[in-house]
């Protein structure tokens, strides 16, 4: 039994500043304004806030500061940041907009001591790193880009490295699992997390309270990152559902005959199973 | 028109200024970032800090800030409140990469967490030594914390809270007269974090 304090903490994956959901980290489909959804989660009670530019390590920009600077006058958890961070400034560009932890996935790939100097410099609780693992032929192997280019690096190892070089978190991402809300990869999770002496977060796969249940049940995690599960209820409770562009038509069909507020409902759920939770 | 409370943060360089300066402004507070070169003033002044210990301190000895600190708590009414590293960089030594010194107002030393998961980081509760009316309403509230080392206050007197983590208990509030520091982050805590920041003044007495 998992007795360590779990944090809920919704994934936001951000391009061209708005709101989008995929498949497998691909697919994208465009679920409205960030911001929108990020103000319901902080009311509701998430206990951190994860902002991901999906396409900023391919493109080379760096496009979140002036949309941090705007979340961060309203929301008071605190927020991750990550897309296309590779260097000491632009880390201090972000912390300088309201940022409080930043996630490194592409740059801890090509460049591992980079996790070491900037541990160094902004201290190991700032620097998060998001690991993203895919599963070939029952092989195990991580990527960078958002799952685009695959490297022949085994997950442990390399959580195990970015331990040593001073990571203060770490995000498993399978992305196998991500966005088919069909539960977490479970064998995964609990190799790297049971091996690690920091704090590692599930992302991927959560589709029912029950995942997040086994999840943290089974493994030995400190927080679990959830995107489907969250934005295809809350935006039922804006007035302006749907975003102007992207497949409107999809989201307009998607009924509900009752609003849920899955994070509370989620937490009271983890709560009545005696997990250790903040409501 | 009741005069609002005057707030001055401490930039150290490395922090995440905008974070704070947010919350003291939603607590009501009439807030505003130290220049350069000016003095210290105001009802309450905030150093924040997340970082490395002997960097904050770096930065200390850069900007003078040392020397400002002494002279404005020589001040009637003065209230100095450290967040996080500001906490900790009020100890006399840390032991965080190498022995470094602090500013020295609180005699102890910080340390690293004794656990398997290091850093400590997630929402917890506080103990409070003494239960005090305006105490009550933040006792089984949560406040974020997040840090990696935790100060050990050498009179015990000065532990104004406590925090239980991994079955050990390490000291959240400090309190020296009109020095006091929180190891979690009030302007990271929520609702419960900012009310924190408003009655601020009233652990004073």
């Amino acid at each position: 039994m998992n007795k360590n304090f779990i944090r809920i903490i919704p994934f936001l994956d951000i391009k061209n500043g708005l709101l989008i959901k995929g498949i497998n980290l691909d697919g994208f489909r465009i679920m409205g304004e960030p911001s929108l959804f990020s103000d319901f989660y902080n009311k509701s009670g998430a206990d951190e806030i994860c902002y991901i530019d999906a396409v900023a390590s391919l493109f080379g920009t760096l496009n979140l500061t002036n949309f941090i600077k705007k979340c961060s006058k309203k929301i008071f958890v605190p927020l991750n940041i990550g897309g296309g961070i590779n260097s000491v400034d632009k880390i201090n560009k972000m912390l300088g907009s309201g940022a409080d932890k930043i996630v490194i996935n592409t740059a801890a790939v090509e460049d591992p001591f980079f996790i070491k100097e900037a541990s160094r410099i902004f201290g190991s609780s700032t620097i998060t790193v998001q690991i993203q693992t895919i599963k070939i032929n029952n092989n195990y192997y991580i990527t960078k880009s958002s799952g685009r280019d695959i490297e022949k690096i085994s997950p442990k190892d390399f959580a195990k490295k970015m331990q040593d070089y001073g990571a203060g978190e770490i995000i498993i991402t399978s992305i196998n699992h991500e966005g088919l809300k069909k539960g977490f990869d479970l064998k995964i999770i609990d190799e790297i997390s049971s091996k690690l002496q920091i704090p590692c977060i599930a992302h991927g796969g959560a589709g029912c309270f029950e995942d997040v249940y086994n999840v943290i049940n089974k493994t030995n995690i400190t927080g679990v990152g959830i995107a489907s599960l969250f934005h295809y209820e809350a935006m039922h409770y804006f007035k302006k559902i749907n975003p102007r562009i992207g497949n409107i038509n999809y989201l307009k069909s998607v009924k509900r005959k009752k609003k849920i507020n899955t994070i509370k409902e989620l937490k009271y759920f983890l709560k009545r199973k005696k997990i250790n939770i903040r409501l | 028109m009741k005069k609002k409370i005057k707030v001055c943060i401490i930039n150290l360089g490395i922090n995440n200024l905008h974070s704070i300066y947010n919350a003291c402004l939603k607590a009501g507070y009439s807030t505003r970032v130290l220049e350069e070169k000016e003095k210290l003033k105001g009802n309450i002044v905030i150093l924040p800090g997340i970082g490395s210990f002997s960097s904050g301190m770096l930065s200390i000895k850069k900007k003078k800030i040392k020397e400002k600190i002494a002279e404005y708590l020589s001040k009637p009414n003065s209230f100095l409140y450290g967040i996080c590293l500001g906490m900790q960089l009020l100890f006399k030594k840390s032991f965080e990469f190498k022995k470094t010194d602090g500013l020295g107002l609180i005699d102890g030393e910080v340390k690293k967490i004794n656990s398997r998961i290091v850093p400590h980081m997630g929402w917890n509760t506080l103990k409070f030594k003494k239960k005090k009316f305006h105490i009550k309403k933040f006792i089984n509230t949560y406040f974020y914390f997040v840090h990696s080392y935790i100060c050990h206050p050498k009179n015990h007197d000065n532990i104004f809270a406590s925090t239980c983590y991994d079955k050990s208990n390490f000291c959240s509030i400090v309190k020296k007269k009109n020095i006091f520091g929180t190891q979690f982050h009030p302007e990271k805590s929520g609702l419960s974090g900012i009310k924190f920041l408003k009655s601020l003044k009233k652990f004073l007495d």
